[in-house]
C-alpha cells in the first residue's frame, strides 16, 4: 500500500532583490462646458387706428327744423328762465359732499377815512342796507356826536358784481346831517329812504342819475332812531313809510311815487307806562327822566298779523302795539291828533335796546338785543322772554339768516361775526380763513339775494364782506 | 330758412348762463352746435339716448302721456333737453350762484 517515490530534486532560484521598474504617467481630463440659453417671452403686438368720426352731415330740412326750434323757443326761454331765477337749489349740499363750514373774507373797503370831510372824527358805519334784488348797497357813514351835529352826511352805494362789490361807490348820496337810518323799498329797487340825526326824512332814487333826491321833509323834532317801509293795514295794503324817533313819537307816512310826495298818514304816541314796568336796576340817565317821555329806539310791523307792531324805547322797555282800536290822545294842540297804540308792556331789558325784529318765520316770535348782552326772543303773548342768550360782549346789531330760522348772525363789541343757535341758545363756533383785526363792528347785513353774501361795518369807516355758509355751519352745529 | 334756425340758436345762446346749444337729429346724429366736435358728439349721444330712455318711461307709465321737457341738474351744469319726433334740442346752463 505504501510505496517509496524518489522525486527529482527541483531548485528555485533565489530572488532577494526585486528591481522596481517604474514609469511616469499623466493624465488629463479636460473640462467641457456647453451653455444653453432659453427665452419664453413671448411678444405680439397689435394696433388698432381708430378714426376721429366727424358728425357726419346729414342731410335735414332745415325749415322744418327752423320752424320746430321757434315752436319750441318760448318754451325752453320759460325754462331757462326758471332756471335762472330759481333759488330751489340755493344751498343745495349733497350728503356725501364735504363739508367746509369756513366763512370767507372776500373783502375789505375803506368807505371813509378820517379827516376825509375836514373833521377830525373817525367815520362809523352807521347802517348797512341790500335792496330787494341785492345788488346794490347803501352805506351811510356818521360821527360820535356830542351834542349837535355839524357833519354833512353821506351816504355810498356800492354794486354786488358777481361775487365782490365795486371798488369805488357807484353814487354819494349827501344830507344837511349824519344819516341815522337808511331802508330801500321792499318793491321799488331803487327807492332809498333816509332818516338824520336833525330829524329829516329823504327819499331818493338813486336809479336817476340826474337828480335823485325825490323827497325830503323835516320829520321829527329830534333824532330818528329808525325809518322802515311796511304795508298798512286799510284795503288798498299800500306800502307806507315809518319812521320812530326820540321825541318818542312812531310816524306813517304815505309816500306816493307818482308825484313824489310824502305825507303824514297818523302820529302814534307811544306812553310811557304810569305804573313803573320798567326794571328797577337799569340805569337810566336823569335827562331821560327829566323828559317824562321815552324816546323810541327801534320798532317793527309784523308781516303776518297785519294790525300788530312791537316797539322799543329807551331805557329798555319793549311795548306791543296795535293798528286797530287805538285811542285819540287828548290835549295835544298841534293839528295833528295823537293814536295811542299801547296794547301791553313785555319784560323789559335791563340795559338800552339796538335791535327789535319778529321773526320772519314765526308770526308769534320776534326778538329783541340790549346793550345789557342778552339776546331776547319773546312770544307775542306772553310777558316773559321764551329764551334768552347771554353773548360774550354786547352787540350792535343782529340779523336773522333766511332760510336758517335756528339760527341768528350778530356783531358788536367781540370784533368778529357771531352766531347764535336759538334753540341751544349757545353762541356757534366760527372758523375764519383769515386772520381779521378786531375792530368794535357797528352794523351787519345779510344779503336777500345770495344770503351766503354778509357785510360788517365797523368803527373805522370800513366795510368788510364775507362768505358765510350758512348751511354748512347750520349742518354741522346738528351733529 | 337756414337763418331762422341759427337766429334761433343765438336767441337762446344770448341767454344768461347758457354755455352751449345743440341739436341733434333722431339718431343721434349732432346737427347744429355752439359748442366744439367733441363735446357736441359726446352730448350727442349721451343725451338722445337718455331721452329715449326717459321718453319710454313716461310712455310706459301711461301709454297716453308723452315727455315734453327734461332738466338735469349737475353740480356744474344744467342740461335741459326738449325732446321731439324728429329732433332734440339740449341746451347746456351754467347754474347761476
Amino acid at each position: 500500500m505504501f510505496t517509496v517515490k524518489h522525486h527529482e530534486c527541483v531548485g528555485f532560484e533565489s530572488k532577494w532583490k526585486v528591481k522596481k521598474v517604474s514609469a511616469n504617467n499623466s493624465c488629463q481630463t479636460e473640462f467641457r462646458t456647453t451653455e444653453t440659453g432659453s427665452n419664453t417671452s413671448e411678444r405680439k403686438s397689435q394696433e388698432v387706428q381708430t378714426e376721429k368720426t366727424e358728425p357726419t352731415q346729414t342731410d335735414v330740412d332745415m325749415e322744418k327744423l327752423g320752424k320746430w326750434l321757434s315752436k319750441i323757443y318760448p318754451q325752453v326761454k320759460e325754462q331757462i328762465d326758471n332756471s335762472n331765477n330759481s333759488r330751489i337749489f340755493q344751498n343745495y349740499r349733497l350728503l356725501d359732499d364735504p363739508i367746509d363750514a369756513t366763512c370767507k373774507l372776500v373783502q375789505t373797503l375803506q368807505v371813509a377815512s378820517k379827516g376825509e370831510t375836514g373833521s377830525k372824527a373817525i367815520p362809523i358805519i352807521a347802517s348797512l342796507q341790500w335792496n330787494n334784488s341785492g345788488k346794490s348797497l347803501a352805506v351811510p357813514y356818521n360821527y360820535k356826536h356830542r351834542t349837535w351835529c355839524h357833519h354833512a352826511g353821506i351816504i355810498c352805494i356800492y354794486t354786488l358784481n358777481r361775487d365782490c362789490l365795486s371798488d369805488t361807490p357807484k353814487k354819494r348820496l349827501s344830507t344837511e346831517s349824519c344819516v341815522t337810518s337808511i331802508k330801500y323799498h321792499p318793491i321799488h329797487s331803487g327807492i332809498l329812504a333816509a332818516g338824520t340825526f336833525t330829524g329829516q326824512i329823504y327819499i331818493w332814487n338813486v336809479e336817476n342819475d340826474v337828480d335823485p333826491l325825490i323827497c325830503n321833509i323835516l320829520a321829527h323834532d329830534e333824532y330818528i332812531t329808525q325809518i322802515s317801509w311796511m304795508n298798512y293795514i286799510d284795503a288798498t295794503n299800500s306800502v307806507c313809510l315809518a319812521s320812530s324817533s326820540t321825541d318818542g313819537l312812531l310816524k306813517l307816512w304815505n309816500f306816493d311815487i307818482t308825484n313824489n310826495i310824502l305825507k303824514i298818514k297818523i302820529t302814534y304816541k307811544i306812553k310811557t307806562p304810569v305804573l313803573a314796568k320798567m326794571n328797577q336796576t337799569t340805569e337810566v340817565s336823569e335827562a331821560l327822566l327829566d323828559k317824562g317821555q321815552l324816546g323810541l329806539v327801534g320798532f317793527d310791523f309784523s308781516k303776518n298779523i297785519p294790525d300788530l307792531f312791537i316797539v322799543a324805547l329807551e331805557g329798555g322797555l319793549i311795548v306791543r302795539c296795535t293798528m286797530l282800536g287805538t285811542t285819540q290822545l287828548k290835549g295835544t294842540a298841534t293839528e295833528t291828533y295823537f293814536y295811542d297804540p299801547v296794547f301791553k308792556y313785555y319784560e323789559p331789558h335791563k340795559g338800552e335796546i339796538v335791535a327789535i325784529k319778529f321773526s320772519p318765520d314765526r308770526k308769534d316770535l320776534f326778538l329783541t338785543s340790549g346793550t345789557d348782552g342778552q339776546i331776547r326772543i319773546y312770544r307775542i303773548d306772553q310777558d316773559e322772554p321764551a329764551q334768552v342768550i347771554f353773548t360774550k360782549s354786547p352787540l350792535n346789531d343782529i340779523s336773522y339768516i333766511p332760510h336758517e330760522e335756528k339760527l341768528v348772525a350778530a356783531c358788536g363789541q367781540h370784533g368778529t361775526m357771531e352766531v347764535y343757535h336759538l334753540i341751544s341758545g349757545k353762541s356757534v363756533p366760527l372758523s375764519f380763513n383769515a386772520k381779521i383785526t378786531r375792530s368794535n363792528l357797528t352794523s351787519l347785513a345779510v344779503n336777500s339775494g345770495n344770503t351766503k353774501f354778509v357785510v360788517l361795518g365797523n368803527k373805522n369807516g370800513q366795510l368788510q364782506l364775507w362768505s358765510v355758509p350758512w348751511q354748512s355751519i347750520e349742518f354741522q352745529n346738528r351733529k | 330758412m337756414s337763418n331762422e334756425v341759427e337766429e334761433t340758436m343765438k336767441r337762446i345762446q344770448s341767454h344768461k348762463g347758457v354755455v352751449g346749444t345743440i341739436v341733434v337729429n333722431s339718431e343721434g346724429i349732432p346737427i347744429k352746435t355752439t359748442l366744439d366736435n367733441t363735446t357736441t358728439v359726446q352730448y350727442a349721444g349721451l343725451i338722445s339716448s337718455l331721452a329715449d330712455k326717459a321718453r319710454s318711461v313716461v310712455r310706459d307709465l301711461d301709454p297716453s302721456n308723452d315727455l315734453t321737457f327734461l332738466r338735469i341738474r349737475s353740480k356744474k351744469h344744467e342740461i335741459m333737453v326738449a325732446p321731439d319726433k324728429e329732433f332734440i334740442l339740449i341746451v347746456v346752463q351754467n347754474p347761476t350762484d
